[in-house]
């Protein structure tokens, strides 16, 4: 079902406010009563429970949301401790609510028994808010009644009366002071479907004589675009009236569940309780702007329009759009790189190097504008890693409550950023080995003790950049990893030999936890340490084009690397000629390169040939050889050598001859080829040409080389 | 019609005049997507429908001429101050 713009937008700001309060409940924990966290989290419930108020049909998330906003009113004023039980009773209506949204973007609609999903959590908040104002113990019936009957427009008019500007409260009191006329506040908030019903809203407020106070605001924030549903009513009317308040009650009659009504006295512009901190800005979430802004001009013509400071600063958009974009300019890059082609076809096809040189000159004007282009379309897309790291505060806190185990939880370089695919497919392998950490790694509070640990154990989630890639680790400070363990396991398992496994250093041979098949049940309480789903980890982030590596000290604890391409849309390429063929050598694993290299540079050591570059012999490997090509598979005189960082070590590879470097959109390969190791993706050359991506690391794994 | 595109030689602005209702919608909205940042001349207008009110507010229309009556001044203007307004010339 296609949901309206501004269904759409509430269930957007909904997921928000639901992940501010769920973060800004796990630091409460932390920081026993921080009042600019509370307030945050109050502010969450209160926009909540504001924002559904104008869908009649959510009417569930509004009372729950509402009941949950009283309690941490309480809490809000010192009357009540937050503690873990309260908190998890907090967290299980975002859970709630979390889960309603996601039922209202599949169907537009809660689901039939929302309320009775709901029933427990709504009882639980009340008795706890019952409890802390020291009142009998009713029946669950009843205060449930009462608070669906309560009215949670009313909190949103008194919160505006004492946002009021500091001349118009003044005017007010003034007016309250000498008149002895009453006066009335009211807030109406007209159900999003009014206008189908006939109704005008602003016409029914304008009935209201001696309004002293206007104020018409949106309810969600929606932009004027082409998804704008004007017909969709998204205004708020808060307003003061010098009419006494049953007058006014009358007029709004027929719509009083739309209103809320309060006879203005002057406690009302006495705050209660400490002010509620200013909506926190968060990138993914529209700044909220206030109405338009109007300075009057006596001149026939324009009226200037201020906006009053700041506009927004974020917009949303349509991940469609954006990908769109990203295959436009994708497309843009081949185009683009077919110039060079034609510069070389305009010299020496057509034998006009003048035409050729304008091309040419062509070329890197269209290339600086395509580059700035390329890098504001990628930069679009880039998220930072928070985003991957914001549900691991909770799952950290509730595994270790589960397991009974003390951990604190330290994320370091949220700020890193990368590819909005890189960081949506990030999750789940983070999953798996925090996770594993929490399962295997961490021990019990008294095996620490015993051990000379401190009770609490550290995980610790950090993220940073290292050139083009993104390095994301999970380490922790638990029992490690035993390499003797996993050697005679991958034995048993016939994973590797014996004889290989003696010859395996202790830090290749932890590596093996990686290895398809070393991961089942038995292995992972067998072993002091990892085992589940590591080869689900190793697959999930090699198909992205990223490798994982293990660190471990037996006793002090384990650290898993995930290192990943901080976008995977656009990649420059080092173009290779072999046996009449072209291939492409991601530039992020070219160290040098090399042409006419003289014979006398191969020195064979025992029957391997070595390359010898700057004094320092590399192994060297054909790439024919390689990629088990026919034909001649000899390095021929005069060849040209590549030399590729794998695993951090360099390496040689000798090629027929180079061609460019190129940025190249990378395709992954569909059908049989969709699982060649060799190939990381394809691509469309300048000259129309498809050409292979290599991945380095696999083409050199098979090789007969020490 | 209420709703009409005057255009002269110096600037085109649109003119709301009468009593509205929320069938001219349509008509509002696609002349403000047609014309971004346009002004609106209401000084003739008598009643803005509340579909039409809110898409002035949610455009950010800039208001070249305000009706006689404060009101529609008071609905449009963010923070306005308290008790009626001066009467304004239109």
């Amino acid at each position: 079902m296609q949901l309206s713009s501004l269904a759409t937008q509430f269930v957007l700001e909904g997921r928000d406010h639901c992940e501010m309060a769920a973060s800004g409940l796990l630091d409460l924990e932390k920081h026993s009563h921080d009042p600019d966290v509370v307030n945050g989290i109050f502010r969450s419930f209160h926009t909540l429970k504001g924002t559904s108020g104008i869908f009649p049909e959510y009417l569930s998330i509004t009372t729950l949301t509402h009941a949950a906003e009283s309690l941490m009113d309480l809490i809000r004023n010192g009357k009540v401790n937050i503690d873990s039980e309260l908190t998890d009773l907090f967290l299980a209506v975002l859970d709630q609510v979390g889960l309603w949204l996601e039922h209202i973007e599949k169907s537009g609609a809660l689901p039939v028994a929302a309320d009775n999903e709901s029933a427990g959590l709504l009882s639980a908040l009340i008795s706890k808010k019952e409890i802390a104002e020291g009142k009998q113990e009713s029946s669950v019936a009843a205060t449930v009644t009462e608070t669906v009957v309560s009215n949670p427009l009313e909190e949103q008019l008194r919160d505006w009366l004492l946002q009021l500007e500091p001349a118009s409260k003044a005017s007010l009191l003034s007016a309250l002071d000498s008149a002895d006329k009453s006066f009335t506040a009211f807030c109406y908030t007209p159900v999003s479907d009014s206008f189908f019903f006939g109704d005008d809203p602003v016409s029914l407020v304008h009935t209201v004589e001696e309004l002293l106070l206007l104020e018409v605001s949106k309810v969600l924030e929606v932009q004027f675009d082409l998804d704008y549903d004007p017909f969709v009513c998204n205004l708020r009317f808060m307003a003061v009236a010098a009419a006494d308040i049953e007058t006014v009650r009358e007029i709004f009659g027929y719509v009083e569940d739309q209103i809320s009504l309060l006879a203005l006295t002057p406690q009302l512009f006495i705050p209660e309780s400490p002010p509620v901190i200013e909506e926190t800005k968060i990138q993914t979430a529209p700044e909220k702007p206030e109405n338009l802004q109007i300075s009057s001009s006596q001149e026939q013509g324009v009226t200037a329009v201020d906006a009053g400071g700041k506009k927004n600063t974020y917009i949303r958009v349509d991940q469609e759009h954006i990908n769109t974009l990203m295959d436009l300019v994708g497309e843009m890059i081949i185009a683009k790189n077919s110039l060079p082609y034609l510069v070389r076809r305009a010299a020496s096809f057509y034998k006009a190097p003048d035409l050729a040189d304008e091309i040419d000159m062509k070329h890197g004007t269209i290339n600086y504008i395509v580059s700035g282009l390329q890098e504001t379309a990628m930069q679009m897309r880039m998220l930072p890693v928070a985003r991957a790291f914001e549900r691991f505060p909770r799952l950290v806190r509730d595994i270790s409550k589960k397991l009974d185990k003390k951990v604190r939880l330290i994320m370091t370089g949220e700020d890193t950023q990368a590819d909005k695919d890189v960081i949506d497919m990030l999750g789940d392998p983070l999953i798996h080995l925090v996770r594993n950490s929490l399962d295997h790694g961490v021990e019990t509070p008294s095996e620490r003790l015993a051990a000379g640990k401190a009770e609490e154990a550290v995980i610790t989630l950090r993220a940073f950049q290292d050139k083009s890639d993104i390095v994301v680790e999970v380490e922790d400070d638990g029992r490690g990893i035993d390499p003797e363990r996993i050697r005679m396991k991958a034995v048993e398992k016939g994973i590797i030999t014996s004889d290989s496994a003696a010859s395996m250093n202790d830090e290749e041979a932890i590596q093996l936890i990686m290895a398809a098949g070393f991961s089942t049940n038995d292995v992972v309480t067998d072993l002091s340490g990892r085992g589940v789903g590591m080869d689900v980890v190793m697959n999930m982030v090699t198909s992205l084009g990223g490798s994982v590596r293990a660190f471990s000290t037996p006793g002090s604890g384990s650290r898993m690397r995930l290192t990943l391409p901080m976008s995977m849309a656009i990649s420059k390429i080092l173009i290779v000629c072999q046996n009449g063929c072209t291939y492409g050598i991601p530039a992020d694993d070219v160290m040098e390169s090399m042409i006419n290299v003289h014979k006398s540079r191969v020195t064979t050591v025992n029957g391997y040939p070595g390359l010898e570059v700057r004094g320092e012999l590399l192994p060297l490997y054909s790439l024919s050889v390689q990629l088990e090509m026919s034909g001649d598979r000899s390095i021929k005189p005069g060849f040209s050598a590549v030399v590729v960082k794998i695993k951090g070590e360099a390496v040689a590879i000798a090629v027929d001859s180079f061609q460019d470097i190129s940025d190249v959109v990378v395709k992954p390969l569909a059908g049989m080829l969709q699982k060649h190791p060799y190939y990381n993706g394809s691509t469309i050359l300048g000259d129309g040409s498809i050409t292979f991506i290599l991945n380095m690391q696999e083409v050199i794994k098979n090789a007969n080389h020490p | 019609m209420p709703i009409t595109l005057e255009t002269s030689e110096k600037q085109s602005f649109i003119s709301i005049r009468g009593v509205t209702e929320p069938d001219e919608g349509d008509e509002l909205l696609s002349l403000l997507r047609e014309h971004p940042g346009i002004s609106v001349d209401l000084s003739g207008m008598e009643h803005l429908h509340t579909a039409l009110l809110q898409m002035l507010i949610s455009a950010e229309t800039p208001i070249a001429a305000w009706p006689q009556d404060t009101f529609w001044r008071k609905c449009m203007t963010k923070n306005p101050p308290a008790l009626p307004l001066p009467e304004e010339t239109p």
